[in-house]
């Protein structure tokens, strides 16, 4: 009662006028702390939608498992119990012991980290070779952007898994073999898929504004034609993260992938997956780490794709 | 900025859109090219900026200050372009890019030519956008958030704000509404004077050129058929073809004030 009295009114603006405003308005942010701001709306907004917020769970989780298996996992990944093995779940080993001895959890914490390389590695590999060809499909010379689209027809019929193999002579299994190959087939998908969205940017008027202005063939692909094609960008490489980790499990298991001996959810598939009617559980840990990894990661690109587009997220849309 | 074009010819694929054009924009002179749809108005202005389709071919000269800017490369063109020369677009809502913000179109040409730190550039375009008339909340927005008068100011001020001495507008005022079309133009004449420039104002409508041009340029079939002080023009066409534009834009000039008396009337008989 007494809070609507204009006595009270009145002593709380002057209370508030007189209190320094202690951070800075949206609209005075410049530069890094701009774009920090608008990351923390991203953030937040991925945050309140409910797969928004189990991916980023998901892949918090897969990251920071992976950062401390650096340091300590249960037990160690080369201690073997012959007398111990396909043992089941118990307090020494979490989800039991693989044909070897060797503690399944232990092993499926040190595959993390490899994974996360692998699907981190590809998604640059990716992004920059399907990118590079994006910008020489939209370019202003016609031959060069008629030849690339011819190209990149071309490529895109040879399968990922022959890529794979015929790396593997070369390089025999090893996690550049799949970065490479999937790479080049997800950065050819990505250039496919991104080329009339980035042409219409191209060939807009915002682009000639641009080039009025003196902006570089450079400057513009950066600054208008990247910007425009950002969502498309984004969807394609949570797709190609969570294919990556398909792919590390497929191509390991037919032996090109990541080498035995080097810990990685395929590896640990692999070594299993004959004993799978016998001992299922080794087989479904990894199996059921692999299907929410990329679960995660096609919503986290859905997500990240929503919540960082101004034109469909309102809230960015008010940032300064 | 003095410009000249001689006997500048353009073709797209073998077809010719511009015969030998001659023309010149004085130092700090308004200068006014008219001409219907598809006569190659817009071709001259690109030329000018050397923003050609890649198809184009031209011959000719055209000289900026005396430099020859035909078959400048890439890079000495961008050097001019945005800091001599800047150039206002037909359509606003187009010529913005939807995905950024008004202060990121802005402030491009800033960054383009000048080294200046972030709160430098920040009160620069606060201040273009005060002189354009933008309020300083808009500044945050994305352009589709703006109406279409306020997204030709943003077109201006991001033309105007490194000053350049050269100022192609090509039908600025074509999307936009009549109330909105005078303030545009008498906008852009007052900017353009204060900083003592050059204008080159295409339009195919004379009522509009007679705000803003003192010296003009009628254009028909690719070719310049008619040129003179804007006010002679008007008042004198000798062509067919000039006659006919005057006579259209006194009848559209003469209907909208029609209609703007009686909506007056109107207005006045409702108060009553």
């Amino acid at each position: 009662m007494t809070d609507a009295t204009p006595h009270n009114t009145q002593s709380k603006q002057s209370k508030q006028s007189k209190q320094p405003r202690q951070s800075k308005r949206p609209e005075q942010l410049h530069g890094w702390r701009r774009t920090l701001h608008r990351a923390g709306i991203i953030v937040s907004t991925m945050w309140h939608h409910g797969t928004g917020r189990f991916s980023m769970i998901v892949l918090g989780i897969w990251v920071l498992v992976s950062i401390v298996s650096l340091f300590w996992t249960p037990q160690s990944l080369w201690a073997t119990d012959g007398y111990n093995v396909w043992a089941k779940p118990s307090r020494t080993h979490w989800l039991g012991t693989d044909g070897t001895g060797a503690d399944v959890f232990s092993w499926l914490m040190a595959g993390s980290r490899t994974n996360l390389l692998i699907v981190l590695l590809t998604v640059i590999f990716a992004l920059a070779f399907g990118l590079l060809l994006v910008a020489l499909m939209v370019s202003r010379n016609t031959a060069l952007a008629h030849g690339s689209v011819v190209a990149i027809d071309a490529l895109i019929s040879i399968p990922t898994v022959l890529i794979a193999l015929m790396l593997a002579v070369p390089l025999g299994a090893s996690i550049l073999g799949i970065v490479i190959a999937c790479g080049f087939g997800y950065g050819l998908n990505l250039a496919r898929v991104a080329r009339p969205q980035a042409l219409l940017a191209a060939r807009s008027m915002y682009v000639q504004s641009a080039l009025s202005n003196g902006a570089s063939a450079t400057r513009v692909f950066f600054t208008h034609v990247l910007t425009n094609i950002r969502p498309v960008v984004i969807v394609q490489c949570s797709l190609c993260a969570g294919t990556a980790v398909l792919a590390e499990a497929g191509l390991t298991y037919l032996g090109v992938g990541v080498p035995s001996g080097v810990p990685s959810w395929g590896v640990s598939l692999t070594s299993s997956v004959k004993f799978i009617s016998i001992y299922p559980m080794t087989v479904i840990w990894p199996g059921l780490i692999v299907t929410v990894v990329v679960v995660a990661l096609n919503l986290f690109g859905d997500a990240l794709h929503d919540a960082a587009d101004p034109l469909s997220n309102p809230r960015l849309r008010k940032a300064q | 900025m003095s410009v000249t074009l001689s006997n500048v010819n353009i073709s797209i694929a073998s077809k010719p859109i511009v015969h030998n054009i001659s023309m010149e924009i004085r130092d700090g002179q308004r200068v006014g090219l008219i001409g219907s749809s598809g006569s190659g108005k817009s071709m001259i202005a690109r030329a000018i900026m050397g923003l050609l389709p890649q198809q184009a071919s031209l011959s000719g000269t055209i000289s900026v200050n005396g430099t020859q800017v035909v078959g400048m490369s890439d890079n000495e063109l961008a050097n001019l372009r945005g800091a001599a020369m800047g150039m206002v677009f037909q359509n606003p809502a187009t010529s913005l890019n939807p995905l950024l913000r008004v202060r990121e179109q802005i402030e491009l040409p800033l960054k383009l030519h000048y080294d200046l730190p972030s709160d430098d550039r920040a009160a620069r375009v606060e201040a273009m956008a005060r002189k354009v008339g933008l309020p300083a909340e808009l500044l945050g927005r994305f352009p589709h958030q703006l109406s279409g008068g306020q997204q030709q100011r943003v077109g201006i001020a991001t033309a105007l704000i490194t000053s350049p001495r050269l100022i192609i507008a090509d039908e600025p005022t074509t999307a936009l509404d009549s109330i909105t079309q005078r303030q545009i133009i008498d906008l852009l004449v007052s900017l353009v004077d204060e900083a003592h420039a050059s204008m080159l104002f295409i339009t195919h409508d004379f009522s509009v050129l007679a705000h803003a041009t003192q010296y003009c340029y009628v254009l028909g079939d690719g070719e310049i058929i008619e040129r003179g002080r804007t006010a002679q023009l008007l008042d004198a066409p000798q062509h067919d073809y000039t006659k006919t534009l005057v006579h259209a834009a006194q009848t559209l000039s003469l209907h909208t004030d029609t209609r703007s008396a009686a909506h007056t009337e109107g207005a006045h008989n409702e108060r009553a």
